[in-house]
């Protein structure tokens, strides 16, 4: 089977259309932007239908576009459900953005919260856990464009992941938080219209039936509800979406960034919205079977499917589709980590009587950086998507409880939130390295939440919430 | 002439190590793999051949191949979906009617126990933070 449905020059060519559009629309929506508010929270204003379309947007990434498939043709009918399951996040985040948002009204990032609720060890294993993650993620995302354009087009992965990297390096430190929510907004209407058109033509051309029969006689295991593997899977990935969304600062900051009792609605219709995605997407995993079409690595399924079925027309759509996906992602990622950087770093540990302006300078720069030390880290390709976005699983799974407990209880203290996210940290890489990529983030989840009830059992702090709003 | 003798000794070990290493370069591999999951990838390297077809048999003879894949152009290819078991792969090039050499791949499933008791753990942990959190935003919305 040969993989590329389109020639190297229209994927580029695509790529420089869209990358134009992108990049013009932030710089115009960045133009007005004056001080460290406007550019890292877009003026903390943001209404119920950007705010919605933005967390889904953000939410629908490799993940959903790419991960989705591989997942489901690695895991079968547990990995389509597992992955929307993922939705899980979404939902239960919305009752704590409303938490977050009555708490910090002038909070900026979540350093800021683990800062101030459990002093400075804690805060610095959670920024080690948190720019871990990020790195992952953004890095997962660099390589997801690579492998994009060298699935559909046979364009090197070098050259397509970097021009995905630049274009949403570029669009992002031209607008700030703004131009990423508005992206995102035009971003999810093309992905949503994309991904509900490529499954119906592949069900309506292909059929149920066939798909089925299919994989019921070339690769059974996949319809198995007892297979082992993936019913480990299912829990745990769960739990590492739930902390994903937690602990990161994109999420916290879309908290910050919406206008008061939207954080809560929004959250939760952009969590139900998404839920059906990575069914859709990972179901198009399964008509690899049928159509006897068969990856070179586990994470090109997605992409080389849809090519399949909707033919050179089809692949520059699935194309536009996914990498609108990416960039969404990508995008709300740099700015959300050059927040960490601006805030947490550089004005809590290296400049602490930084001005407005001198951080707005920063946090600019702070976007190059990220993208550079991301553009290094993409270039060997070290694994599949699935395994280096599982591997974080097991960082930000152990944050869940601390996250949670300090929002809501007074009791739990500093130095024990810092084992629970160190120590369920390192079990979870254990369970990475011993058992699976699939069981990290549910070994890191448990351990980090026995050392939070243990904690909470030995000392018995009377945290005052009052403290969260006062100035550094 | 021992001297000679040593000589051709080493260059006769050089040679067979070269040889060697054309074959490795050549064949298909890993040649033996285990797979806990019953998805695993193959991959070759092949110059002198236009391999297209990838067989599959439950029997290292291929008496009865049970299974044909395409293959992709990038020289690997990523297979999923095995039941327990061993199962025996080789390339084929239909043009010029050649094979490559055969490679096993052993798929022994994880415990179910294990799996169940994973599962049951994930199960409680989201129980204790599903309570968690309605309790306390029913409580903070009084």
């Amino acid at each position: 089977m040969d993989s590329v449905a389109i020639s190297a020059e229209l994927a580029l060519s695509i790529l420089v259309i869209f990358g134009v559009i992108w990049i013009a629309f932030g710089w115009w929506l960045g133009r007005n932007n004056r001080t460290i508010d406007d550019f890292m929270l877009a003026g903390r204003n943001v209404g119920f239908a950007f705010a919605s379309a933005t967390a889904m947007a953000t939410w629908i990434t490799s993940n959903t576009t790419l991960v989705a498939p591989q997942l489901t043709y690695q895991f079968g009918i547990w990995g389509m459900i597992g992955y929307s399951l993922a939705a899980l996040g979404l939902i239960l985040f919305a009752p704590m953005a409303k938490r977050i948002k009555a708490l910090m009204p002038h909070g900026y990032t979540c350093g800021d919260f683990i800062r101030k609720r459990y002093g400075f060890g804690a805060w610095i294993v959670f920024l080690i856990v948190s720019l871990c993650y990020a790195f992952g993620w953004l890095v997962s995302l660099g390589m997801a464009g690579g492998i994009l354009l060298s699935s559909l087009s046979g364009l090197e992965y070098f050259w397509g992941m970097s021009a995905i990297l630049v274009i949403c390096i570029a669009y992002t430190l031209l607008g700030g938080l703004k131009a990423v929510i508005a992206t995102d907004f035009v971003q999810t209407i093309i992905i949503l219209a994309g991904v509900v058109l490529i499954a119906w033509i592949g069900i309506s051309d292909i059929g149920l039936e066939t798909i089925y029969t299919s994989v019921n006689e070339k690769s059974p295991q996949l319809l198995d509800l007892l297979f082992p593997a993936a019913i480990m899977f299912l829990f745990n990935n769960i739990f590492f979406g739930i902390g994903e969304i937690f602990h990161s600062n994109v999420w916290w900051s879309r908290a910050f960034a919406f206008k008061k009792d939207v954080g809560q609605k929004a959250f939760l219709t952009s969590g139900l919205l998404w839920l059906p995605i990575p069914i859709v997407t990972g179901f198009i995993a399964l008509a690899a079977f049928s159509l006897d079409v068969y990856p070179a690595s586990a994470d090109m399924i997605g992409p080389l499917i849809a090519a399949q079925i909707l033919g050179k027309v089809g692949a520059v759509f699935v194309f536009i589709v996914v990498f609108s996906a990416l960039a969404s992602s990508l995008d709300s990622l740099l700015a959300a980590t050059s927040d960490l950087l601006t805030k947490d770093i550089y004005k809590g540990l290296v400049r602490k009587q930084a001005t407005d302006l001198e951080l707005f300078r920063f946090s600019k720069m702070a976007i190059l950086i990220i993208g550079l030390v991301t553009w290094v880290l993409c270039i060997p390709k070290l694994t599949t998507l699935g395994s280096l976005l599982n591997f974080t699983g097991a960082f930000v799974a152990s944050t869940i409880f601390p996250i949670v407990f300090g929002l809501y209880f007074k009791r739990l203290n500093g130095v024990a939130a810092a084992l629970a996210m160190a120590i369920g940290t390192l079990c979870g890489l254990v369970g990475y390295f011993t058992i699976g990529f699939y069981v990290a983030a549910l070994i890191a989840c448990a351990v980090s939440l026995i050392i939070c009830l243990v904690g909470m059992a030995l000392v018995n702090q009377r945290y005052s919430w009052q403290q969260l709003q006062s100035e550094d | 002439m021992k001297l000679l003798q040593s000589l051709c000794v080493i260059l006769l070990l050089f040679t067979s190590s070269l040889s060697k290493a054309a074959d490795s370069a050549g064949a298909l591999m890993p040649s033996e793999q285990s797979s806990s999951e019953g998805y695993y990838t193959l991959r070759w390297d092949y110059s002198r051949a236009n391999f297209s077809i990838l067989q599959m048999s439950r029997d290292q003879s291929f008496a009865a191949i049970e299974q044909t894949y395409p293959v992709p152009s990038m020289q690997q290819v990523t297979l999923s979906g095995y039941r327990d078991g061993q199962y025996f792969f080789r390339l084929f090039d239909e043009q010029s009617n050649r094979y490559s050499n055969v490679v096993a791949v052993t798929v022994q499933h994880r415990s179910l126990n294990t799996a169940f008791q994973l599962f049951a753990l994930g199960l409680v942990l989201f129980i204790i933070l599903l309570s968690i959190l309605l309790s306390q935003s029913r409580r903070r919305d009084r």
